[in-house]
């Protein structure tokens, strides 16, 4: 069974009358990397600043690397974090700002600091001071800042922002090789699916405070595939018919009314005259394929219902 | 708590405003050992000048005098010690205290930097007692380098006339210790309350004014009894100096612990569950 390094149960944040975060449930497993999808204001950065410590929790609570809220301070240093915008000290410079912290940490092999400033590409301008760097390079600095000391577990709010195609690419294969070669595990979060498809592994879909969907990498692309969708009343009859009428084993019963086919080759005329000649009634058959984006569509879609 | 007190100094040693503090505390003893009287710019407090009490002709005519005719006057009067006056009259030293608390306590929030220290390095509680901590020492070596430079000008700029001892210097450093301690708790509560640089200038820079302005409509609305204005803080800081008796310091200490406590309880407080942002 693989390893929890963080997971949430029923985590909630209230403001007042406002629900900012209700209910959420995720599981982060080592070696994930798991994107949080949702659109501004869906309550990623809420979820991440409760599970950092930098908000309080209504109700619910949250474990890392096995500790709940209360006793999770001890862990604290297994976790690099950035949380919304990259904050550091304007009039120190990059090495300066990272010194800071490795005192913070405790951390005496110096070595690390330029390690971090090199892995994020910021090794030529490390004296140059915080107040002169452009929003990419403040996030890049934020991202070494998040990996200083060799944490188990980064959380990144939003780290492409303000990043420009090649920053992005960049970032995308540091976020890799940190999962790969160190065995890092990564939280990232992003209004763009499209970004965090290209390198996560399993994703949470959270809009105004609901978590939608929690998916692996393999059940994304299963969802967004070419498939048929056939709407009827009786979907066990109507599987079993698909099995024996068809010859069709690649098909999901996706509620009970309806099916999702996958196997290829198939037309939906055959399949519709297949299972009408076999006595189901169909109120409806289609092809279906849906890009990430008209997916995340969907789903926000059925938040709202 | 050691690693983060020594990455605050090591930030607070690179802030502007770190020198601008101790060059300003230097330049003001400078001047005052110069013109042998507490430079006018520490004065603060309901006290006056102790040189008025030494004076050996009227009042108005030390005012005919110029500087250097003053100063000539003063360092031959062996009633005047320019040091505990001008310890005496330091009160304004709390605005360096300020720059100090910005530097350790609100820049921190202001640059929203504290989020990387509480969201991975340390708890809350390890975070305030740092914090409140370094701001203390910060503000007890600043008055400890007021006291030197004033007693190394006075040998300076006027052969050792009327100086006090190292060892009397060292007592009233630690009896008006007290007061720098609830002063820089004061300070340090309210930059947990307002967590924003701005926000802590526009409450704690007119903070001693109003404190004796409301004490002065107390006194002269409800028929106060003066006394009681013994014990403002400008007033124990002055009196001090002035070989308090030690009913007087045991009171005054107990003011200083009451601020210190209560500033401390609110500060941590009002941080313990608040959100960063």
């Amino acid at each position: 069974m693989r390893e929890i390094v963080l997971q949430t149960k029923r985590l909630t944040k209230k403001y007042k009358n406002f629900v900012a975060l209700n209910s959420a449930d995720m599981t982060v497993y080592r070696k994930d990397i798991y994107g949080l999808i949702g659109r501004n204001g869906a309550g990623k950065t809420t979820l991440m600043k409760m599970v950092t410590g930098l908000a309080q929790k209504t109700e619910g609570d949250f474990e890392v690397f096995g500790k709940n809220s209360n006793e999770y301070v001890s862990e604290k240093k297994r976790v690099g974090c950035l949380i919304e915008n990259p904050a550091f000290f304007p009039n120190l410079t990059a090495y300066q700002n990272l010194r800071y912290y490795a005192y913070q940490k405790g951390i005496t092999d110096l070595k690390q600091i330029d390690d971090a400033l090199d892995s994020v590409k910021l090794t030529d301008v490390r004296n140059r001071k915080f107040r002169k760097f452009s929003l990419g390079m403040k996030q890049r600095l934020g991202i070494a800042f998040a990996m200083l000391d060799n944490p188990d577990l980064i959380i990144l709010d939003e780290p492409i922002n303000g990043l420009d195609p090649i920053g992005i690419s960049e970032l995308r294969d540091t976020f890799r090789r940190l999962n790969e070669e160190r065995g890092i595990t990564l939280v990232i979060s992003s209004h763009i699916l499209s970004e965090l498809y290209a390198v996560a592994n399993r994703f949470l879909f959270i809009d105004k405070g609901i978590v939608l969907k929690e998916v692996t990498k393999a059940e994304l692309d299963f969802e967004c595939s070419r498939c048929i969708v056939v709407k009827t009343n009786d979907t066990k009859r109507g599987a079993t018919m698909l099995e024996e009428l068809l010859g069709i084993n690649d098909f999901k019963v996706i509620d009970e009314k309806e099916i999702r086919i996958y196997a290829p080759n198939i037309k939906s005329v055959d399949v519709n005259r297949a299972l009408v000649n076999g006595g189901l009634d169909i109120s409806e058959i289609f092809e279906s394929g849906v890009s990430l984006e008209d997916y995340f569509k969907q789903l926000v879609g059925e938040g709202k219902s | 708590m050691i690693n983060i007190l020594k990455s605050d100094l090591y930030r607070a040693v690179r802030s502007k405003g770190f020198y601008i503090a101790l060059v300003f505390v230097l330049i003001v003893s400078v001047f005052s050992a110069a013109i042998m009287q507490p430079g006018i710019i520490f004065s603060a407090g309901l006290q006056q000048s102790d040189i008025y009490e030494c004076l050996d002709i009227p009042e108005s005519e030390l005012a005919k005098f110029s500087i250097s005719e003053t100063r000539d006057y003063l360092i031959h009067n062996d009633r005047y010690f320019l040091e505990r006056d001008y310890f005496s009259q330091s009160m304004n030293i709390y605005y360096m205290f300020i720059i100090m608390t910005v530097i350790v306590i609100a820049s921190d929030f202001s640059n929203g930097s504290v989020k990387n220290t509480l969201s991975s390095a340390i708890s809350r509680r390890k975070y305030y007692i740092s914090k409140v901590g370094l701001t203390v020492i910060l503000c007890m070596l600043l008055m400890l380098l007021n006291a030197v430079s004033i007693h190394l000008c006075m040998r300076i700029f006027n052969n050792g006339a009327n100086i006090l001892s190292f060892a009397e210097l060292m007592k009233i450093y630690v009896l008006q210790l007290p007061v720098v301690l609830a002063l820089a708790s004061v300070l340090s509560g309210l930059a947990f309350v307002f967590r924003k640089t701005a926000a802590l200038n526009g409450v704690s820079i007119p903070l001693i004014f109003c404190f004796q302005l409301i004490l002065e409509i107390f006194k002269v609305l409800l028929k106060f009894d003066e006394a009681y204005l013994d014990y403002e803080l400008s007033s124990i800081y002055y009196y001090m100096a002035h070989d308090p008796s030690s009913s007087y310091i045991i009171k005054s200490c107990l003011i200083c612990g009451a601020l210190i406590l209560v500033f401390n309880f609110i500060g941590y407080r009002s941080f313990r569950k608040a959100e960063i942002r």
